[in-house]
C-alpha cells in the first residue's frame, strides 16, 4: 500500500517520490499547503474508493499518518 | 443549457426546489434530488421524464448522513457540476420568544446542512476542475426581517459563507446566492392575507414571486451564461428590498 500512497502523494502535491518519508508533515514544504491539501484529499478518495471524514481530513497531518487512516478505511 | 450536467439540488420536494429540478430536467441535467421525506420526492421523480432522476432521503442537518448521501451520490455519478442548496426551515419569532432549541434547529438546517453539503459537493467539483454552487439565502438575510431575526441571522450566514467559499473555491468554482423576497410556497401558507398583502404593497412589482421565477434565476447562475459571475447575491425580490 505504501507505494500506491506515494503514488498520489507525488501526483497530488507534485514532488518527487525521493522526499517521502514517514517524516513528511503537512505545511512542512511549500508544496504541502492548505489548498495542496484538499486536492490530496481528493487524490487519495479517488485512487482508494474512500471518503474521508473530516476529522481525518483534519488529522492527516503526515504521510505516516495519511498510510495509518487510509488503512483504516480499507480494512473496515 | 444544461446537457451533460449533474445538479444536485436539496430540499427538491416542494416549492422553490421542486421548480428549480423542474426547470433544470427542462434543460437536460441529470438530476441528484434531496429532501428527508422521500415519498414526496419520489412523486416529483415520477413526474420528470425528461431526463435521469435520483433521489435520496437525508436530513442535511446530520453530518452522518451527509456522509453516507455522498457515498451514495459516488457510486452513481463520479462528477458533480451544479449544488443548489436549497434546503432551509423558515420560523418567525419575537426575540423574547426565541428557545435555544429554535436556534439549534434553524442553524443546523440552514447553515450547518449547507456546510456539510458543501464540504462533500465541492470535493466532487474540484476533482472535475468547474463547477457551481448556488446558496438559497432570502431577502431577510440581506436585510433583515420584523420579527425573523433569528431566520434573518441563518440566512446572512449564507452570504457570508457564500462570499467566503467564492474565494477560496476559485477559480474552478463559481458561488453564488440567490436571495429571494416572499415567494408563493407552503412556508408562506401560515402567513395571514393581510400580511401577505403587505408584502404585495412594498414590492415594486405589487406581486410575490412565484417558485418559477426563483428557478430561472437558479438555470442562469447553474449554466455558462453566468460564466463570469461569482461570489453575488442576487436579490429576487420584485424590488421588495428598497422598501
Amino acid at each position: 500500500m505504501q507505494d500506491r500512497v506515494k503514488a498520489v502523494f507525488v501526483k497530488a502535491l507534485g514532488i518527487d517520490e525521493s522526499i517521502i518519508s514517514d517524516e513528511l508533515k503537512y505545511n512542512e514544504i511549500e508544496q504541502w499547503d492548505s489548498v495542496a491539501h484538499m486536492i490530496l484529499i481528493g487524490e487519495i478518495e479517488d485512487a482508494f474508493d474512500i471518503m474521508l471524514d473530516t476529522d481525518d481530513i483534519i488529522d492527516m497531518s503526515s504521510f505516516a499518518k495519511a498510510k495509518e487512516i487510509i488503512s483504516k478505511y480499507l480494512e473496515a | 443549457m444544461l446537457k451533460g450536467k449533474t445538479a444536485l439540488i436539496t430540499g427538491a420536494n416542494r416549492g422553490i426546489g421542486e421548480a428549480i429540478a423542474r426547470t433544470f430536467a427542462k434543460n437536460g441535467s441529470h438530476l441528484i434530488l434531496v429532501a428527508r421525506d422521500i415519498e414526496s420526492l419520489q412523486k416529483v421523480k415520477e413526474s420528470i421524464s425528461e431526463v435521469e432522476v435520483d433521489i435520496f432521503s437525508c436530513d442535511i442537518s446530520k453530518e452522518s448522513e451527509v456522509k453516507a448521501l455522498f457515498q451514495k451520490i459516488t457510486k452513481i455519478s463520479k462528477k458533480l457540476d451544479i449544488l443548489v442548496n436549497n434546503a432551509a426551515l423558515l420560523q418567525s419569532n419575537l426575540l423574547g420568544m426565541i428557545k435555544k432549541d429554535s436556534i439549534d434547529l434553524l442553524f443546523q438546517t440552514n447553515v450547518y446542512g449547507q456546510i456539510y453539503i458543501l464540504q462533500y459537493a465541492s470535493r466532487m467539483m474540484k476533482r472535475n476542475g468547474a463547477g457551481s454552487v448556488i446558496n438559497m439565502s432570502s431577502i431577510m438575510g440581506v436585510q433583515g426581517g420584523k420579527n425573523s431575526s433569528l431566520y434573518s441571522a441563518t440566512k446572512a450566514a449564507v452570504i457570508g459563507l457564500s462570499k467566503s467559499l467564492a474565494k477560496e473555491l476559485a477559480p474552478e468554482i463559481r458561488v453564488n446566492v440567490i436571495a429571494p423576497g416572499v415567494v408563493k410556497t407552503e412556508l408562506i401558507s401560515d402567513l395571514s392575507q393581510e400580511l401577505l398583502c403587505e408584502f404585495e404593497n412594498e414590492t415594486l412589482l405589487k406581486r410575490i414571486a412565484t417558485p418559477q421565477e426563483i428557478a430561472d434565476v437558479a438555470l442562469f447562475l447553474a449554466s455558462d451564461m453566468s460564466r463570469f459571475i461569482t461570489a453575488e447575491v442576487l436579490n429576487v425580490d420584485g424590488g421588495l428590498c428598497l422598501n
